[in-house]
C-alpha cells in the first residue's frame, strides 16, 4: 500500500469522527441557546485542525506501523511516495468531491439570500466540505480496490 | 464504414461542450454584473444593500437551465460516441485545478462568515470564486486539448 493510498484510509477515518463529534457538540449547544449566541468558530477551527494534524498523524503512524510489521516478517518495508496511478485516482477523488462542494455553495447562496444567521450559513459550509473530503476518500478507496 | 480518427485541429464533442460552457458562463456573469452594478449606482443605497438576491438566483437558474438545454441539444445532434479515454483524463484533470480553487473560495467563505461580515460579501465570494475556479480549470482543459496535459 502506497503512503497515498494509506492517507486516503486515514481521511476516511479521521474526518466522519471529527464531523460527528463537531456537529455534536455545536448542536448540543444550539438545541439549549439561541443560535446567535452558540460559539462555534472555535470548535470548528478546532475541528479544521485536528483533521489537518489527525491525517498528517495517522500517515505517518500507519506508514511506520506497517514498516515495522513487513521488517518483522522479514520483507522490504513499502514506503513508495506514489506513482502515476495514485496521481490519477487522486485526479478521480476530487472529481467526485467536487458534487457536494457544488451543491454546498449553491446552498449557502441561498442561505445568504434567506438572511438566516450565520451559525446556519457557516455550518452548511463546514458540512458540504466534510461530505466533500469523505466523498472523495471513498471515491478514491473503491479506486484503488477495484480499479477505475 | 469505418470511422475517421479525429485529428489534433477536429474538435470532440466535449472539447466543443467545454467552448459551449465557457461562452454561456462568460455571458451570464458579464449579465450578473450588468444588472447589480447598475443597480449600485443608480440606487441610492450601500453596495451591500443592495437587491442582489434576484438577479443571482435568476442568473444561477437561467445559466443552469441553457446549459442543459444546449448541453441536451448538441448530444441529441451528435452521433458516435460523446467522450472518450482521453476527454476523460482530461475532466479529472481539469477538476483537479478546480477542486484546489473551489476550497479556497470555502476556507475563504467560512473565514469571512467568523468574521461576521454581511452575507452579501459571503454570497459574492461563493459566486465569484466558485466562476473563476470553473473558468480556470475550464481554460486549462482547453490547454491540455490543445497541447496535452502537463506531467
Amino acid at each position: 500500500m502506497s503512503v497515498s493510498e494509506r492517507s486516503v484510509w486515514v481521511q476516511l477515518i479521521v474526518m466522519p469522527v471529527v464531523g460527528i463529534v463537531y456537529f455534536s457538540v455545536v448542536l448540543t449547544r444550539a438545541a439549549s441557546t439561541p443560535v446567535a449566541d452558540v460559539s462555534w468558530i472555535a470548535p470548528m477551527i478546532w475541528a479544521m485542525s485536528i483533521v489537518v494534524v489527525g491525517i498528517i498523524a495517522g500517515t505517518i503512524a500507519s506508514a511506520i506501523g506497517s514498516a515495522i510489521a513487513q521488517a518483522a516478517q522479514g520483507n522490504e518495508p513499502d514506503l513508495e511516495e506514489g506513482d502515476v496511478r495514485d496521481k490519477e485516482i487522486e485526479r478521480i477523488g476530487n472529481l467526485k468531491g467536487q458534487f457536494f462542494t457544488g451543491i454546498g455553495t449553491v446552498a449557502v447562496i441561498v442561505l445568504c439570500m434567506l438572511r438566516v444567521d450565520v451559525f446556519w450559513i457557516a455550518n452548511a459550509m463546514f458540512l458540504a466540505g466534510l461530505l466533500s473530503g469523505i466523498h472523495g476518500a471513498i471515491a478514491k478507496v473503491i479506486a484503488y480496490r477495484r480499479g477505475f | 464504414m469505418a470511422s475517421e480518427p479525429i485529428s489534433k485541429d477536429e474538435i470532440s464533442f466535449t472539447e466543443g461542450v467545454l467552448y459551449g460552457g465557457i461562452a454561456l458562463s462568460l455571458a451570464t456573469m458579464l449579465a450578473y454584473l450588468a444588472i447589480v452594478l447598475t443597480r449600485v449606482f443608480t440606487d441610492d443605497v450601500s453596495v451591500t444593500k443592495v437587491a442582489w438576491q434576484g438577479p443571482m438566483l435568476l442568473v444561477l437558474i437561467i445559466g443552469g437551465s441553457l446549459y442543459g438545454i444546449g448541453y441536451g441539444v448538441a448530444r441529441l445532434r451528435h452521433r458516435g460516441a460523446v467522450e472518450d479515454a482521453r476527454d476523460k483524463e482530461i475532466e479529472r484533470y481539469g477538476e483537479s485545478i478546480n477542486g484546489g480553487l473551489a476550497g479556497l473560495t470555502v476556507a475563504v467563505s467560512i473565514v469571512l462568515l467568523a468574521l461576521n461580515v454581511e452575507p452579501f460579501w459571503v454570497a459574492h465570494n461563493l459566486l465569484f470564486g466558485s466562476w473563476f475556479a470553473s473558468f480556470v480549470s475550464t481554460a486549462g482543459r482547453v490547454a491540455a486539448y490543445r497541447e496535452g496535459i502537463p506531467a
